[in-house]
């Protein structure tokens, strides 16, 4: 065995210890092996098994994504894994990717192309000591490299994307090497899905909760939350309330000594943080600048806030964070109003990436504006909208009318049949986070007929939910009635964008045409966006005219983007039309170049779900990629517009072949 | 001498194809069994462990991209010593003496298709990779070059009556493939490789994930492109010439390959 590996390990070992020594007790929990990315977000799993199958795993495969929902015990298992590498000979690198900020963000940018300086990065910033990668690779090619990354759900989701970019290359490169990820239960960008194995923690078990809370009193109501790590430990400590969000506010309220207003100001200070910081750890002067000198000392001194290296602090938990930036939004309307939301939502989410926030904001809204905070989330991410229903424990379904869950389901099981590929495979992961008897029915509409069938069987229990219905419910092909183009136009976000999805399945008239097409040069750009939407079920000149112009033109972002997923949808629709959209988007590049979201989304949209590209597709879309590389001269871009030419390929010949 | 192991074993040997033809031609003459383990590649000869003496490997999509990753996925699960890619190109015909049905062995590889136009000039740029193992080239590849034993194995009838013969020089790889005499960047880029005598549009990718692979201290992977020559790219009627001799080309460039495996297989036992 080589001294740099012994003296890995005990870096190792003693961080990990001293994490493990901060648990009231240890606690048992067993992990399973899922079959699929899907089958892990679905909740499907293979035989529980101990820890030690998790390293066996990483070496079998040499990546595994060990995920699951806030709480589940993931980091605690994750050290543990730590322990066990070390006694295995192994040399583990611990990478705490909670500390992610907006430093991380910025330096990450010029390094992830390289898989080497990547992982060097975070080994170098994230991990417990000076050893780098250099030391990875010095190692004897018989030890064992695992690096064991915690939080990827800490970082902004495009970086997560990269990351996993990384440790799939690593993985790959070093002799005798292996990745080990924990995440929340969202489906990541992978590379090869296949060279992955996906885990899950399990639910502590009883007698394992009996064992360790030995006849301890529990509050009325708060029995189901034992099985979850994080609970069991407050429990064990006399901590635990009848729901997280009250255990949690406790633990701030009471054990902190904090009172309202000086609440106000930390719920501001930690949405500051996610703000400026972009981080869970940010600067102690955040506190002064608000003045709440007092409140950090409080909190301090109660050991929920911890000091960290230059000036830096990180609440005890990041759910605490969470709690506190999502209290200061649930109690701040206006920054959900329409002007605010998809900045205040994106600060929040760090990008769409974490969605406990937005679930703590439901629970914490007050219950006459959870329905008008469920729309702003819909409205900024429909996604974000299905999982901060499924992920807010404290909101049961009874807390939530019915008609709107059912509004926000049924929109997003019908994207299950988008055209998109990643479209219908995102509604279907939020989809699946659902058990109750609506969700069910709403995902086993194995057609969209069969999915309209069923929301028209609904009693309507509410005059919203009936005009909702009667919007929903139209048949393709039925000719378009006024008030749905009137719809487009709706503040509502639900109403606005129901009407745009629906539209796109009726027949129009030449003049709504026209009309459509006045509104995509609307002045606000929300309505251009929904008009744009529209535009992409038809094969129609006068759209297409449209199109191109709000892609080449349009000062909006969010309308350049729907934009060009309309003109790919559109191209899908007639396979003489796709040598030309082709082209035509060729001659586009140069705008669409100017925005990496609107140029990664056409990189995404043109995967189209399965049955729906004509013959051609493949073929002459690849032209679009094999364009883009040709005008570029870095060697990242080439390689992956390349791969994204060879992707497409690969993906609709696996499409034709399933169809064969 | 132990060998570096991946994932599932090790290999001596991986043979690299592109096309259905190549690998039905490889396959053909290699005697290969089962798939080596959980893999999808196909493996001829396995010793204590899981050690083979070579494996067959398709690329998933034609160009240069799926073949680095290729590399990558060999490397990872078998870290083979070499890898010989076997399967077909379009020959330069008036260079070298280049024709159809002869074999390529590349002696450098280069990618035409990374280009800076700035200015009213066009300048070819270039990314790192790796050139065609040298100790392959001029020992292994060099010995079976000069016996004829290698043209007993081609299994396939030649198109017209002739010879292949075995033609050293510089392989040149792109995205598209070439087979236009009279189109103007395919007569630009021939002009600027002058010295090219073969094009294809994977050999590129393949040098970059070995110049990958072996950026690592205990790693030192070798290769080698075989190409049979399908078609003329400066000639006329490219796509009928290619179809005519394709099942040829890829079976003399089979023939050729798999004789270098066993030559390697001897060597280094």
């Amino acid at each position: 065995m080589s001294i740099l590996r012994d003296e890995i390990a005990a870096v190792a070992r003693a961080r990990s210890e001293a994490y493990l020594a901060e648990m009231a007790a240890p606690i048992a929990v067993n992990v399973a092996g899922c079959g699929s990315y899907s089958a892990l977000l679905r909740g499907v799993h293979e035989e529980a098994t101990g820890l030690g199958a998790v390293l066996g795993w990483a070496s079998q495969s040499g990546r595994v994504i060990l995920a699951g929902r806030g709480a589940s015990g993931k980091t605690t298992l994750l050290h543990r894994l730590v322990l066990l590498a070390v006694e295995g000979g192994q040399a583990p690198f611990f990478i705490d990717l909670s500390q992610w900020d907006h430093a991380a963000s910025d330096s990450w940018i010029e390094i992830s192309d390289s898989p080497r300086d990547a992982m060097d990065f975070l080994l170098r910033r994230f991990g417990p000591s000076k050893h780098d990668l250099a030391d990875a690779e010095f190692l004897p090619s018989s030890v064992g490299r695992v690096f064991l990354l915690d939080g990827l759900n800490e970082t902004p989701g495009s970086t997560a994307d990269s990351i996993l970019a990384a440790c799939d290359r690593i993985a790959s490169l070093l002799v005798n090497c292996s990745v080990i990820v924990t995440d929340r239960l969202v489906r990541r960008q992978l590379d090869n899905e296949g060279k992955w194995r996906f885990s899950m923690p399990l639910p502590v078990e009883k007698p394992e909760q009996d064992r360790l809370l030995k006849g301890l009193q529990i509050p009325l109501g708060a029995e189901p939350l034992l099985s979850i790590p994080f609970f069991l430990d407050r429990a064990m400590r006399g901590e635990l309330r009848a729901s997280p969000l009250e255990t949690i506010r406790e633990l701030v309220e009471d054990r902190g000594g904090v009172n309202d207003d000086g609440l106000r100001v930390i719920g501001r200070v930690a949405f500051n943080a996610y703000e400026i910081d972009r981080s869970r750890s940010f600067d102690m002067a955040r506190f002064a600048e608000l003045g709440g000198g007092a409140a950090a000392g409080m909190l301090m001194a109660s050991g929920l806030l911890v000091r960290l290296a230059d000036d830096r602090v990180a609440f005890l938990h990041h759910w605490v964070h969470d709690y506190l930036a999502a209290k200061y939004v649930a109690e701040t309307p206006e920054l959900w109003s329409f002007e605010h939301r998809h900045r205040v939502l994106d600060i929040l989410t760090f990008k769409a990436n974490s969605f406990d926030a937005i679930a703590f904001a439901l629970e914490l809204a007050p219950l006459d504006d959870r329905d008008s905070f469920l729309r702003a989330v819909y409205d900024w991410n429909p996604y974000a909208a299905g999982y901060a229903l499924a992920e807010a424990r404290g909101v049961g379904i009874e807390d939530v009318p019915r008609h709107v869950r059912l509004i926000i389901l049924a929109m997003l099981a019908e994207k299950r049949f988008d055209r998109h590929f990643h479209s219908a495979r995102r509604a279907s992961d939020a989809l699946d986070l659902f058990s109750d008897d609506d969700s069910i029915s709403l995902r086993n509409a194995a057609t969209h007929d069969a999915l309209i069938e069923f929301v028209a069987g609904i009693l309507p229990d509410s005059e919203r939910f009936a005009v909702w219905q009667e919007c929903f419910t139209m048949r393709k092909g039925d000719p378009a009635p006024k008030k749905f183009l009137e719809a487009l136009d709706d503040a509502d976000s639900v109403v606005g964008w129901t009407a745009a999805n629906v539209l796109k399945r009726l027949s129009l008239s030449g003049a709504q045409k026209k009309e459509i097409v006045r509104l995509a040069m609307q002045d606000r750009a929300v309505i251009r966006w929904r008009a744009c939407h529209v535009m992409g079920g038809f094969i129609d000149g006068l759209f297409n005219d449209a199109l191109l112009d709000r892609l080449k033109h349009d000062a909006d972002e969010s309308v350049r983007y729907g934009a060009i997923r309309s003109l790919v949808e559109a191209a899908s629709l007639d396979e003489g039309r796709v040598p030309q959209a082709a082209d035509q988007i060729i001659e586009s590049l140069g705008c669409i170049e100017t925005s990496p979201k609107v140029l990664g989304e056409l990189s995404r949209a043109v995967f189209l779900s399965a049955g729906y590209a004509p013959a051609n597709w493949a073929g002459e879309i690849s032209r679009v990629f094999y364009a883009l590389l040709e005008r570029t001269e870095d060697v990242v871009e080439v390689e992956r517009w390349s791969k994204v030419a060879s992707r497409l390929r690969i993906h609709h010949r696996h499409d034709e072949s399933l169809a064969a | 001498m132990a060998r570096l192991a991946g994932r599932v074993g090790s290999a001596l040997v991986a043979v690299i194809t592109i096309v259905d033809e190549e690998y039905d031609a490889v396959r053909a003459i290699g005697g290969f069994g089962d798939f080596a383990s959980d893999t999808p590649y196909l493996f001829r000869t396995k010793t204590d462990g899981n050690h083979f003496d070579v494996i067959l490997a398709k690329s998933a999509d034609r160009s240069n991209t799926p073949c680095t990753e290729l590399v990558a996925d060999l490397s990872e699960r078998f870290r083979p010593e070499f890898i010989i890619l076997s399967g077909i190109a379009g020959g330069i015909g008036d260079r070298d003496g280049v024709a159809l049905g002869d074999v390529i062995v590349a002696d450098h590889v280069e990618g035409y298709e990374m280009r800076k136009l700035s200015e009213g000039r066009d300048v070819t740029r270039r990314m790192a990779i790796d050139h065609p193992s040298v100790f392959l080239r001029e020992t292994i590849a060099h010995r079976v070059r000069h016996s004829d034993d290698w043209k007993t194995r081609i299994a396939v009838e030649r198109p017209v009556e002739g010879t292949p013969k075995v033609v050293i020089g510089n392989l040149i790889a792109g995205e598209k493939i070439l087979g236009d005499g009279e189109n103007a960047y395919q007569r630009q880029i021939l002009q600027e490789f002058d010295k090219a005598v073969a094009v294809d549009m994977e050999s590129h990718g393949l040098a970059r994930g070995v110049y990958s692979a072996r950026g690592i201290r205990h790693y030192n992977l070798n290769y080698l492109v075989v190409r049979g020559v399908s078609d003329l790219v400066n000639d006329e009627g490219n796509n009928a010439m290619r179809k005519r001799w394709r099942d040829y080309a890829a079976a003399t460039a089979a023939a050729f390959s798999m004789s270098v495996v066993d030559q390697i297989i001897a060597c280094c036992p």
